[in-house]
């Protein structure tokens, strides 16, 4: 299984400005207290293993987090049902002013350090697997429509769907008559899936990646990106981490939890599997004085502070799959093959 | 899939063992039969019939052959098996010569049912296949140039390995080794019009060399450089490819020791296009494979071939001939060439 180390020099700050996001937060709290009350909620146990005892729970926003017992996927429960779900994405005004206003903002530094690199590396296998460029790829649960947008310049000769998107077309940038919608795919019909962050947005990840694998040929392929609770920024700061957003933020698996997921569905091979983000230091940096016992990473980061120290530590991350961003590429098994 | 095809090694080597273990995994074939004489060999096969005479091999009823022997012995036995009807798997180098790979390629074509290939592996390693689908993809531009290191240190019984008889072997390190890269040279650019080169044999003055400088230009001026040795102290395999809008670079192997290091294809992106404003050290993705699928994935596309009746698309006879062009251009621009012939 193939691992990969990413050097980027992306800021946080490029991509989430401080003044954007906090008007974001602002929406989406007051977003959350009107789409999610309680009694449209529904508890759910670990949406991986199926288990019912947490070692721990915290809330954020007014929703709340639960921790399982193995493997420690983090999960919001009670969370809503899928209409429910879509219902927000579509019509909330936090995800409206994200799209109007944040992508806008942030498109040029997210496509060039963040999604171009992204198809590019989908590319990379895609081109390896297929002979023919000709092919049929689908992103399903995308939040917005940027990928599909700037994929036309990696993959020229493919046809790019996206799957029950949650966005409003007619509010997008693009024609919506060139976005390719579908509210579901024919089984094998598809050589490509790309699950960008859609399995931490949606309520079923098991329902998702079997969707995803049924709609894929044999020997197709399937890139995920997410978020790992394993990850050293959630392992240091624990709930204080500000990854935890609701909803968008529903399953935070670890990377045992992925591999369980993964298992669960039965006929992927993991090609690779990594976490190549570069946001756990400056993340947990960003908190370090509010903690305590942490007297080490303190010491090595904000007195001795050299770059070499911090560089090669974000390397050890990543060499390790212990950084809390993942991206893995799946292949479907083929069959009665050699 | 009904028919399990019967095979043969001759040649129990290293080689011979790799292959026998590949072939061991696959439900469609099966060893029946392995040429060997050495005694020290011999003792590892187990459940296999073992004969000394080559001549067995030929008159029995296996389908393929694998020809695992020194180079000396390469042309002679798998122009014998493709007469006789066998499909034939043979180890790099081709012979030992560009005559050698003509004649072989002469009876092929005269048995056209048989197919033939070479064991070109370094084509199937996992980061040779990324970095060629990355060339492929058109994502990066075009190629501008190669640069390859591909190197080892000698071993135990290096001095006396019949690697450096050059009436078995028939060149150094260059033939032994650098043929591997000067393949993938051909199989990134497509062949090359100019070769030159420098080879000596300053280190150890056996009659072969122990390293060989070779550089290579084609039509289209792309270029490219090979730095082949048997001196490099540590085992070191590396390969750049320097393209318009960033570079790939190889590194490590993964083999059965280990010792080449991790196989690594490190990606870099040109960001910069005024110089004055480069700081010449772009962004990297580095990508670590750890499972070499190599050996698997070459005889599998080998029986695929036979299977299918396909013609052998990569690692063929021509493929073969143009990797051993290079190599005997290398001998021929080089004053080491006089040197060798004046000792055979």
């Amino acid at each position: 299984m193939e691992r990969a180390i990413v050097h980027n020099d992306l800021k946080k700050e490029k991509i989430q400005p401080p003044l954007l996001m906090e008007k974001y937060f602002k929406l989406l709290k007051a977003d959350i207290k009107f789409f999610f009350q309680k009694d449209l909620l529904f508890e759910v146990l670990c949406p991986v293993t199926g288990e019912k005892e947490v070692s721990k729970k915290f809330s954020k926003m007014g929703m709340q987090y639960n921790v399982s017992l193995n493997h420690a996927n983090i999960y919001l429960s009670p969370r809503p049902s899928i209409q429910k779900l879509k219902e927000f994405y579509i019509q909330s005004e936090a995800r409206k002013y994200w799209l109007s206003e944040i992508w806008p903002e942030t498109k040029d530094i997210r496509k060039e350090k963040i999604i171009l690199p992204q198809l590019y590396w989908a590319q990379g296998f895609i081109s390896q697997y297929f002979q023919n460029q000709e092919i049929t790829m689908a992103e399903y649960y995308p939040n917005h429509w940027g990928y599909k947008d700037i994929a036309k310049e990696v993959f020229h000769q493919a046809k790019y769907l996206l799957v029950e998107p949650l966005f409003d077309p007619e509010n997008s940038n693009v024609l919506s008559n060139s976005l390719n919608i579908y509210e579901k795919v024919s089984k094998g019909s598809l050589d490509a899936v790309f699950l960008f962050e859609a399995l931490d947005r949606i309520t079923d990840p098991i329902e998702l990646l079997n969707k995803a694998s049924e709609s894929l040929k044999p020997g197709g392929l399937c890139f995920i990106t997410s978020l790992l609770s394993s990850g050293f920024e959630v392992q240091i700061l624990g709930e204080n981490s500000e990854i935890f957003v609701p909803p968008e933020r529903m399953n935070i698996l670890s990377f045992e939890g992925m591999n369980e997921l993964i298992a669960s569905v039965g006929n992927f091979e993991i090609i690779e599997y990594s976490t190549p983000g570069v946001f756990d230091i400056p993340n947990v940096l960003d908190s370090l004085n509010g903690l305590e016992n942490y007297s080490f990473f303190r010491y090595i980061f904000n007195i001795r502070q050299d770059s070499e120290i911090i560089n090669s530590f974000q390397d050890y991350l990543q060499m390790n799959r212990l950084g809390t961003f993942a991206r893995l590429t799946l292949r479907k098994k083929v069959l009665n093959s050699n | 899939m009904n028919k399990k095809y019967k095979c043969a090694i001759i040649g129990y080597g290293y080689m011979g063992e790799i292959r026998h273990k590949v072939i061991d995994e696959l439900e469609y074939a099966e060893i029946s039969i392995i040429c060997e004489t050495d005694p020290i060999k011999i003792n590892r096969v187990h459940d296999v019939k073992v004969v000394a005479d080559y001549v067995e091999v030929l008159e029995s009823d296996v389908d393929v052959v694998f020809v695992c022997t020194p180079n000396h012995l390469i042309p002679e036995l798998t122009m014998k098996c493709l007469q006789k009807g066998k499909h034939v798997f043979a180890e790099k180098p081709p012979g030992r010569t560009l005559d050698d790979i003509q004649s072989m390629i002469d009876v092929e074509k005269k048995n056209p049912a048989s197919k033939l290939m070479f064991g070109f592996n370094h084509r199937f390693h996992p980061g040779m296949m990324r970095a060629k689908s990355i060339v492929d993809s058109a994502s990066m531009g075009r190629i501008i140039a190669l640069r390859g290191l591909y190197g080892k240190s000698g071993g135990n019984n290096f001095k006396k390995s019949w690697r450096n008889d050059i009436n078995i072997s028939g060149g150094g390190i260059l033939l032994d080794q650098g043929i591997h890269m000067l393949d993938l040279f051909n199989y990134f650019l497509g062949g090359f019009n100019s070769v030159k080169s420098f080879l000596s044999n300053f280190q150890w003055n056996f009659d072969v060399e122990d390293n060989a400088v070779v550089v290579l230009k084609n039509e289209d001026g792309q270029v490219a450089m090979l730095h082949s040795s048997a001196t490099f102290w540590k085992h070191m395999f590396q390969l750049d490819i320097i393209l318009e809008y960033g570079y790939l670079k190889l590194e490590g192997l993964l083999s059965k020791t280990g010792s080449y290091g991790r196989e690594t294809l490190i990606i870099g992106r040109r960001q910069f296009e005024d110089e004055s404003e480069a700081v010449g050290n772009p962004s990297e993705e580095t990508i670590y494979f750890d499972k070499d699928l190599s050996w698997d994935l070459e005889i599998k596309q080998f029986f695929d071939c036979i299977i299918k009746n396909k013609p052998v698309i990569e690692c063929n006879s021509e493929d073969a001939y143009n990797a051993m062009k290079l190599v005997e251009l290398s001998y021929q621009n080089s004053d080491f060439s006089t040197y060798q012939k004046e000792k055979i």
